[in-house]
């Protein structure tokens, strides 16, 4: 099951737009990578750029974290039982579209592995994961995507919600 | 292109509903008629709206509820509008 920090509001906090739940379930997905490679390929000592990488790396964080609590993370993530017919439906459409684009990336990347174990010696540019760092950054880039990819889903195929009288 | 994404979404045959003006005639909230057939009230709006088709079981419990055939309620064809049902009860149909 998925995170979801349960509000008060046993519906799901729910104060932002559609296109602010878009951009905030949306962006880290595109921000986290962008910083990672551009950690990776900031020129040694050179701090600012180094800065650069951060900076998306914590807008990605904090995007995730405003998504966390949000009524479409509710139904990507909530309890079953607390969840009615229309949401597990949500829940399903979205877990199998994230599914997809999970495995599909990860296969990406197995095959790219593939690829540089067998061409490194002769193109020495291709870059692997070697050292613990590269490793950890791809565990919390897999954990993010596995965490956002059912909400940013939700997020672009969910009508918007109508409000109560 | 949010269209598109909200149509794949929703991609099934649209069953057109009277839930909305039922739930008028009771003067009832979204919450409330919600609350009596235990769905999230954003569901209830959904339905209305018919971005979702209800479940069997949810359809029943709506006839159920507004003590109504559930074809009544529930119909694959749109629903003819009151002004079109009084034009037709006055020319004698």
């Amino acid at each position: 099951m998925l995170y979801y920090r349960s509000t008060k509001d046993s519906a799901g906090r729910r104060p932002m737009t559609m296109k602010m739940l878009r951009l905030l379930a949306t962006a880290p997905l595109a921000a986290y990578p962008a910083g990672c490679l551009i950690l990776l390929n900031a020129p040694a000592d050179n701090l600012f750029v180094e800065l650069i990488g951060f900076a998306f790396i914590l807008i990605a964080l904090l995007g995730a974290a405003l998504v966390l609590p949000s009524w479409i993370q509710r139904i990507a993530g909530e309890e079953k039982d607390k969840l009615d017919e229309f949401e597990l439906d949500q829940r399903r459409r979205a877990y199998s579209a994230a599914y997809h684009a999970f495995t599909a990336l990860t296969l990406i990347f197995v095959a790219y592995l593939g690829v540089v174990s067998d061409a490194q010696e002769k193109i020495a540019w291709l870059w692997a994961p070697s050292t613990f760092d590269h490793w950890n950054a791809v565990f919390w880039g897999v954990f993010l995507f596995a965490s956002l990819l059912p909400s940013a889903w939700l997020a672009w195929t969910i009508a918007p919600p109508v409000e109560e009288e | 292109m949010y269209n598109v994404l909200v149509y794949i979404n929703v991609m099934t045959d649209k069953i057109y509903n009277r839930i909305g003006m039922l739930r008028a005639e009771k003067g009832l909230s979204r919450k409330a008629l919600a609350d009596a057939v235990a769905v999230n009230y954003q569901t209830i709006g959904y339905l209305e709206r018919g971005d979702y088709n209800p479940s069997l079981e949810l359809a029943l419990k709506l006839a159920d509820f507004f003590d109504l055939p559930v074809e009544m309620i529930f119909s694959r064809r749109p629903f003819p509008t009151l002004s079109e049902q009084l034009a037709k009860l006055q020319q004698g149909g």
